[in-house]
């Protein structure tokens, strides 16, 4: 058990390097000189020899007059020793920029994921257990809308009619102007106030969090949903489903301990998958609601064609993608006495 | 509650048992499908307290839909319909809370598959423990202890660890056994078991069979043992059904089916098992297919196939006699009633020129001129 974590996490960094081999190659397809791109506009009204100054300066420290593959080892260099290079849009290290929006992201990711667990699950047991009945339909058409509506459609709508028409979610940011923010500690506003005791700064950022999480959340809150109606239903047409029916047990019983403990074992695998789903969703729910997150962040430095604070995006974004397969393989040993089994023999 | 067990089987042999634990009436099992398929079709019998009786058939006969339809264990799409009397309550128009006190406390059923019928996430202490504390009322610690001892009981070694054991680290026939320890904890008056040993190794199938004797006798449980193996029946039980197309065409004990098979396919059944004491080129089987379950059946099921066949057969369906039954007739000159399967009123038995015991009970000496079908 303890080898199986171990041994992945010592695979983390080959998959990291892996990435940074594709975002980099890639980001070099992109048809322009990397020194126009991270100049931009701040070039352009120097003199010319304080221009050459700059770009030499430039071309010395990332070797971008150099060929691809030199370019790629300068960066590896740099990326080892903690530096992912300046971002052009902010004109701060890519890392203390990821350092500030990653909190946000995080908050807003766990809001998202508790609210998808809390109501999805119960939705598709539910379902599941009617089975063939008219709410059964009903959850059908429901969730099939549910997944088929484009995320950046239903935050730019449901803004617009929860904050623009009817007021009930709260603007743009993580609190409102007028509060005095909590003092700076994790960066999570939530966690922050509630360190600093500031129930009023809490209650505020919970509003601000609601609406985005809300909309993620119902995303795939309705995908969970659905997979975990269709294992339901397959765990309860099982022999050993007829067995606990067939002890008499009531059906409370049999619905929880023995078909959903099966159930979820799938459910386990494809929320690993919705991840990614999860991921897309916040860069555009965090570019319509305003949330200072990793999303917005993406957003802003893939318009801008910022190629280091990209190359930190995906870094990070690769990171929490090995990080959720490994929590994936590792609830699935809590699930599954069969591959725990297999894992210590 | 519990029905009490009679110590005694010494009516057990009797084929129609004057106190019957269960009485089956008319039971009819359907599959709804865009072609309903009707798995049972009628089928009446009742067992007396203690006595083994095997139900035997091939596959689709219909005997497992008609065992688990006893406690409506089938799925949603199946329509039951009938009465399955138990200790005085018909359990088809029992509400699910009363059935489930019924289910697993005073019917306990082993399942075909135990690598499918146990649970893969939960351990085998806990889905043998549910049990108890469902039925018997023990609590964590109790309820563990007992658990242990049926473990032991069923004769899986080593019981006191091997109960937090999951499925998996089981082998089948130690799964079978857990099975078993299951459906017996509670002491149920009946028990149910449905092919127990068709999953199983041939070595470990007679320790299982072996099991189910044991644990019977000693409680004086009344079982019904099905299967589709001739051979698995014939040392366990005491009386036998043979079902075909969803009813029962042949009732008697199982020395007599064995002995002087009485309705042509139980005749043509015991002619394409393989023999021991002869030398055979091709195994014989039996010309035809059995009746498509998805359309009414006119007459008797078998006709079609059956080398004995008369006119009559393909618009009446004979009535089911025991073999007992039909030699008290001979000997009163066809005149005694017999029973007939729908409805259990005595109808006269008819003389016709039919040789094998469908419609007419054959002589005892000319039981083996009767087997061979003349039509």
């Amino acid at each position: 058990m303890r080898w199986f974590v171990l041994r992945r996490l010592a695979l983390a960094p080959l998959v990291l390097l892996g990435m940074t081999c594709i975002t980099f190659f890639v980001s070099q397809l992109i048809p322009i000189d990397p020194v126009a791109a991270y100049l931009g506009g701040r070039g352009a009204a120097q003199s010319d020899a304080a221009e050459q100054a700059i770009i030499d300066a430039l071309n010395a420290r990332w070797g971008w007059d150099k060929p691809i593959p030199e370019r790629y080892w300068i960066y590896l260099t740099n990326l080892a020793q903690g530096d992912m290079g300046e971002s052009s849009h902010s004109a701060r290290a890519v890392s203390t920029d990821l350092a500030n929006v990653l909190p946000p992201t995080i908050e807003l990711v766990v809001a998202a994921l508790m609210v998808a667990l809390v109501f999805g699950i119960p939705l598709g047991v539910f379902a599941a257990a009617r089975r063939g009945g008219a709410w059964d339909a009903f959850f059908k058409v429901v969730s099939t809308l549910a997944i088929s509506v484009p995320v950046f459609w239903l935050a730019i709508v449901g803004f617009t009619v929860f904050y623009g028409r009817l007021g009930w979610a709260a603007g743009p940011g993580q609190l409102d102007i007028f509060t005095r923010p909590p003092p700076d500690v994790t960066g999570m506003v939530t966690v922050d106030s509630i360190l600093a005791r500031r129930w009023d700064a809490l209650f505020d950022t919970l509003h601000h969090l609601a609406f985005p999480a809300l909309v993620l959340g119902l995303v795939i809150g309705f995908y969970f949903a659905r997979v975990v109606r269709s294992e339901m239903v397959d765990a309860l047409e099982s022999d050993y489903v007829r067995t606990a029916r067939g002890k008499g047990l009531r059906r409370r019983l049999v619905l929880y301990r023995h078909a959903f403990r099966n159930a979820v074992i799938p459910v386990i695998t494809l929320s690993g998958l919705a991840f990614g789903s999860l991921l897309t969703g916040i860069i555009v729910v965090e570019r319509v609601v305003g949330w200072p997150g990793l999303g917005s962040y993406a957003f802003t430095a893939a318009t801008r064609l910022d190629l280091n604070a990209l190359s930190g995006v995906v870094l990070v974004i690769s990171l929490a993608y090995v990080l959720a397969n490994l929590a994936v393989d590792l609830l699935y040993t809590v699930a599954d006495p069969r591959v725990r089994d297999g894992m210590s023999s | 509650m519990k029905t009490p067990v009679a110590e005694s089987r010494s009516e057990a042999a009797s084929p129609g048992p004057d106190r019957p634990v269960l009485s089956v009436r008319d039971l009819d099992v359907t599959f709804r499908a865009r072609s309903p398929v009707l798995a049972v079709r009628g089928v009446s019998y009742d067992l007396a307290a203690g006595e083994h009786v095997g139900l035997v058939g091939e596959s689709g006969s219909g005997k497992s839909a008609g065992a688990l339809a006893l406690v409506r264990l089938l799925p949603d799409y199946a329509d039951v319909s009938g009465t399955v009397m138990l200790d005085g309550a018909d359990l088809l128009r029992l509400n699910e809370r009363e059935l489930r006190a019924v289910r697993g406390d005073q019917v306990g059923i082993v399942y075909q598959d135990p690598f499918s019928s146990l649970n893969p996430v939960l351990t085998i202490g806990k889905q043998l423990t549910e049990v108890l504390s469902k039925h018997k009322g023990l609590r964590a610690r109790a309820a563990r202890r007992e658990a242990a001892r049926l473990l032991e009981t069923v004769g899986v070694p080593n019981a006191e660890e091997r109960i937090s054991d999951h499925p998996h680290q089981f082998s089948g026939g130690m799964r079978q056994r857990a099975v078993i320890a299951m459906a017996v904890a509670p002491r149920p008056a009946l028990l149910i078991a449905d092919e127990p040993t068709t999953a199983l190794d041939v070595t470990v199938q007679a320790q299982i069979l072996e099991l189910l004797q044991e644990l019977t006798s000693e409680h004086g449980t009344t079982m019904l043992l099905i299967t589709h193996d001739l051979g698995v029946v014939a040392g366990v039980t005491q009386r036998l059904m043979v079902m075909y197309g969803g009813r029962i065409v042949e009732a008697s004990t199982t020395e007599d089916v064995f002995a002087r098979p009485a309705h042509p396919y139980t005749v043509a059944l015991h002619r394409s098992l393989p023999r021991i004491d002869a030398r055979q080129e091709r195994l014989v089987t039996i010309e035809g297919q059995p009746p498509d379950p998805t359309r009414p059946i006119e007459g008797c099921p078998f006709a079609p196939r059956c080398p004995s066949r008369i006119d009559r057969c393909t618009v009446e369906n004979p009535p089911l006699m025991t073999l007992p039954t039909a030699r008290r007739a001979t000997t009163a000159g066809w005149e005694l009633p017999t029973i007939s399967e729908r409805d259990g009123n005595p109808v006269p038995g008819p003389a016709s020129p039919h040789l094998t015991a469908c419609w007419n009970p054959p002589l005892p000496e000319a039981r083996s001129a009767g087997a061979g079908g003349a039509g």
